[in-house]
């Protein structure tokens, strides 16, 4: 057995060196100097930690539920029926992952506030004077921070789900229907329970972006462990209790993914796509009615309403926003953004084949090692990332200054490089998710036919693995690129000079609750978010 | 692998550049850029910004002495000391322009950092239901004001220089006391901006609110929020005492700073009659220079007593506030 090989080299120096970051962080935050004599984490403990503890718990939760509610039913309908209008149907559904969730949350909280219109409408309809004399809604609040963030994020679920249903095939349903199970009975207790690895790594990324969500919550004011991260770091000055705090995260996202993987282990499936690949059924009238409604209310909270708003807002500063620069912001975004999602897929690609093709608990650690990055919130992970790279400068000008060469300057930590980095680290998770539930169903056996016939590796890989894990691998390309366009912290804080994305052009107008001015640069965003989706649906078939 | 290679070159065309001051801007873009081009016309300077909230200490200090930063500017004092106190900053000359331009109140004695504009902590009243007052901060508590007053964060740096200058005042006991009675006054938790809060009492969903004096000078210039404005009275608290409490906006040259002539000039620029009336023109902000005079319509909110109690003592006691707004669970 040949342990030692490129595949699984490389892939161990690469998960090691996207952990660096977070290593040296906990380095700082446990063993230095600095984190021996601060009694931060104490103070907090001792005050407030635990209101955050149970806040933070409680978005995440309550975004679960809201983002299963929005996407299981729309993916299984997409997957299961044909009708008039599903192809676009289908694609639409993903649009709302288009608009980063703290910019939703702002329409629907000028909207729903208390000085908002609907509001004061009411007040005027019902001459309530005082907000004692009626019950409303409150947006700024955890149910209310979940429905945000479950509207921007439910399309993660959506997609994974709806690949996981189109390719289970009819078997089991065959022999569920021999049995006399009806339809509501196949889809509980057969579909659904197929459908689980897809469902429970939707759920995990759902779990880590509500977690590590910070402009969300900041914007309604709930407090959270991020809120706590922030505050240490950035008020109380203590970045080893930041890194403790984040640590304290870490430990939930890691044991919700063992919990979830623990579960799972004793029920693996394997299926093959082709002749037996699921069968659409027409939708009946009544059916079609429901699955009409349910997906444009969806579409409509979660998409067209936060657009209409956008372009309102334009319409009111349209010169004041239009703005050269602009563009120049565009272009920035979306070649960083392409980058990082083309080497996270790379890199997804990487890992798994070495998982698959020599299975070791090592090879799945450094998956999870490397997918770390996910749950860290992007201002810890931009200081995390400068710890290593604002070393290796150091080192490189004065290796430079030794040859008597001139200095180079901030050549990593100081240029796009370093925002590039933090992204693939931050989002390697999620192109690793969708490709490895995709890898979780080739069957085995398929492997040890082409084995059996002396296929190497690379071939098995390039003729087998690959085509069948196509349509994952662009869903992991677009959902990385998509992210990348929307991150806001850690470009904030690592963008080189007069360098901005869009969002951190949004961003400069939105912290000062003037998202108005910002509103042209809000829709391009969502408009660069958009071209992967409308290029998907033109070329990919889904189901 | 390209854009690496483009990238290094652009860094070391970069630094080749002469003549450009970098600036690490905790202000917003849109605030500063109209003065940094007046200086880029005066002398031919170029600046380079970057502008973030938060992290930029931190990042300055990663980047050790590679830092291309040269000047940082910042939105309230604490940060000043924070530099300072970090080793981050380095003295401008002693001969400079910014000694002579700046009182001796609004510069470290180190020459380590200078303030440029100052900032009022007011409160604002709703005209139509508690009218013009005379107010201290410590009538916030009364009984009185019982689901009556709104506020921004506890934890944000305008409001917790508050509270650790009514911790130098009154002691952390006394201050303990005040913040739990604020607390118990609030209409709702603290959310938004310090217009948000002025938003609010037009609303009626409160009377009072704790804001910045620019922040209504800025409602009034813009068409949607002036009637926010309008429905307000600005108050200035302690009129009768201590006086007002003042926070500044401030500059340092950077520890590293590779253009520090550059930096210097920029700083002196800052310090001047020219941009001081900027600063008050554009933000509504008053001028530390004296001679300058605040915009006119700055002017129009009458004469103030401002406290004058050393920043110094205050930022010491900004820790302390932290505590004391997580003890009393202000922002739950």
């Amino acid at each position: 057995m040949r342990s030692i090989n490129v595949l699984s080299i490389s892939s161990g120096a690469i998960a090691l060196l996207i952990f660096a970051p977070v290593l040296a962080l906990m380095y700082e935050s446990f063993f230095s100097a600095a984190a021996l004599n601060d009694d931060t984490f104490q103070d907090l403990a001792q005050s407030v930690l635990f209101d955050y503890l149970t806040n933070s718990l409680l978005v995440v939760f309550g975004t679960l539920i809201f983002a299963c509610l929005f996407s299981i039913a729309p993916a299984w309908w997409c997957a299961r029926y044909e009708f008039k209008g599903r192809r676009i149907l289908q694609w639409a559904m993903v649009f709302p992952l288009a608009i980063p969730a703290y910019i939703s949350a702002y329409v629907y909280t000028e909207a729903l506030d208390y000085a908002g219109p609907i509001q004061t409408l009411l007040r005027d309809l019902f001459q309530w004077r005082s907000p004692s004399d009626y019950w409303f809604f409150d947006i700024r609040s955890i149910t209310g921070a979940s429905l945000m963030l479950a509207l921007a994020l439910y399309p993660y679920i959506y997609i994974l789900m709806r690949n996981g249903f189109a390719n289970q095939s009819d078997h089991l349903e065959h022999a569920g229907r021999l049995l006399g199970a009806n339809e509501r009975r196949i889809f509980f207790k057969i579909r659904l329970p197929l459908a689980r690895p897809a469902l429970a790594i939707g759920c995990t990324l759902v779990a880590m972006e509500s977690l590590a969500d910070f402009g969300t919550v900041h914007l309604f004011a709930i407090s959270t462990l991020t809120t706590a991260i922030y505050d240490s770091w950035l008020v109380y000055g203590s970045l080893s209790t930041a890194a403790k705090i984040s640590c304290l995260l870490l430990l939930f996202v890691v044991s919700l993914s063992w919990l979830e993987r623990k579960q799972r282990e004793s029920q693996k499936h394997y299926d093959l796509k082709g002749s037996h690949s699921l069968t659409k059924k027409t939708a009946s009238k009544k059916q079609l009615l429901l699955i009409w409604m349910v997906c444009l209310s969806i579409l409509s909270l979660g998409f067209v309403i936060p657009v209409l708003t956008l372009i309102s807002y334009n319409l009111d500063y349209l010169t004041e926003n239009l703005n050269g620069k602009l563009w120049l912001h565009a272009q920035h975004t979306f070649t960083l953004a392409a980058s990082a999602g083309v080497i996270c897929t790379a890199l997804a690609l990487l890992f798994n084949a070495n998982q698959r093709f020599f299975p070791k608990k090592l090879h799945a650690s450094q998956q999870n090692l490397a997918s770390i990055g996910y749950a860290i919130p992007g201002t810890v992970l931009a200081i995390a990332i400068l710890i290593p790279l604002g070393a290796m400068d150091l080192g490189l000008n004065a290796i430079l200054e030794s040859w008597n060469m001139d200095s180079v300057g901030l050549i990593l930590s100081g240029s796009s490089f370093a925002l590039l980095m933090a992204f693939v680290i931050r989002f390697a998770a999620i192109a690793n998710g969708s490709v490895h539930s995709a890898y979780e169903h080739i069957p085995p056996n398929l492997d040890a036919a082409a084995r059996s016939l002396n296929t190497h590796s690379w071939r098995l890989f390039k003729d087998i693995h690959l085509p069948l894990i196509t349509p994952a691998t662009i869903s992991a390309l677009l959902l990385v690129f998509i992210e990348c366009v929307k991150e806001l912290p850690a470009a904030i804080l690592l963008r080189p000079f007069n360098f901005e994305t869009l969002s951190t052009y949004v961003y400069q107008f939105a912290s000062d609750e003037q998202l108005e001015h910002g509103a042209l640069g809000a829709l391009l965003i969502i408009a660069v978010s958009l071209i992967p989706i409308f290029v998907l649906s033109r070329t990919q078939k889904m189901s | 692998m390209r854009i690496l290679v483009v990238l290094g070159f652009l860094a070391i065309c970069h630094q080749a550049m002469a003549e450009t001051v970098n600036v690490y801007s905790f202000r917003q873009n849109f605030l500063i850029q109209p003065i940094l081009d007046e200086f880029t016309k005066e002398t031919g300077i170029k600046s380079e910004v970057i502008f973030a909230k938060k992290g930029l200490i931190q990042r300055i200090k990663r980047e050790g002495k590679l830092s291309p930063a040269d000047v940082v500017l910042t939105s309230d004092f604490s940060k000043l000391l924070d530099l300072k106190d970090q080793g981050l900053t380095q003295a401008f000359d002693k001969d400079s322009l910014i000694q002579s331009n700046i009182p001796s109140q609004f510069r470290d004695e180190d020459r380590q950092w200078v303030a440029l504009t100052k900032r009022v902590r007011n409160i604002y009243s709703s005209k139509e239901r508690v009218g013009k007052l005379n107010i201290r901060y410590e009538d916030l508590s009364s009984a009185k004001y019982k689901g009556k007053i709104c506020t921004r964060s506890g934890k944000h740096p305008y409001n917790l220089g508050l509270i650790a200058s009514m911790i130098a005042h009154d002691g952390v006991d006394q201050t303990e006391q005040w913040l739990t009675g604020v607390k118990n006054n609030l209409a709702r938790k603290p959310q938004g901006n310090d217009r948000g809060q002025v938003k609010a009492i037009n609303s009626g969903l409160c009377d009072i609110s704790l804001g910045n004096s620019y922040y209504f000078g800025k409602m009034l210039m813009d068409d949607k929020q002036k009637v926010w404005a309008d429905s307000v009275e600005l108050n200035f608290p302690n009129q009768q005492d201590r006086g007002s409490h003042i926070n500044v906006s401030g500059a340092v040259i950077a520890k590293h700073a590779p253009h520090k002539d550059a930096a210097l000039k920029l700083l002196s620029f800052l310090s001047s009659d020219k941009a001081q009336a900027m600063y008050s023109e554009l933000n509504m902000e008053y001028p530390v220079k004296p001679g300058v005079a605040p915009s006119k319509l700055v002017q129009s909110w009458g004469d103030f007593k401002a406290d004058t109690i050393a920043l110094n003592q205050v930022a010491a006691q900004r820790k302390a506030a932290l505590k004391l707004v997580d003890k009393v669970k202000f922002d739950l």
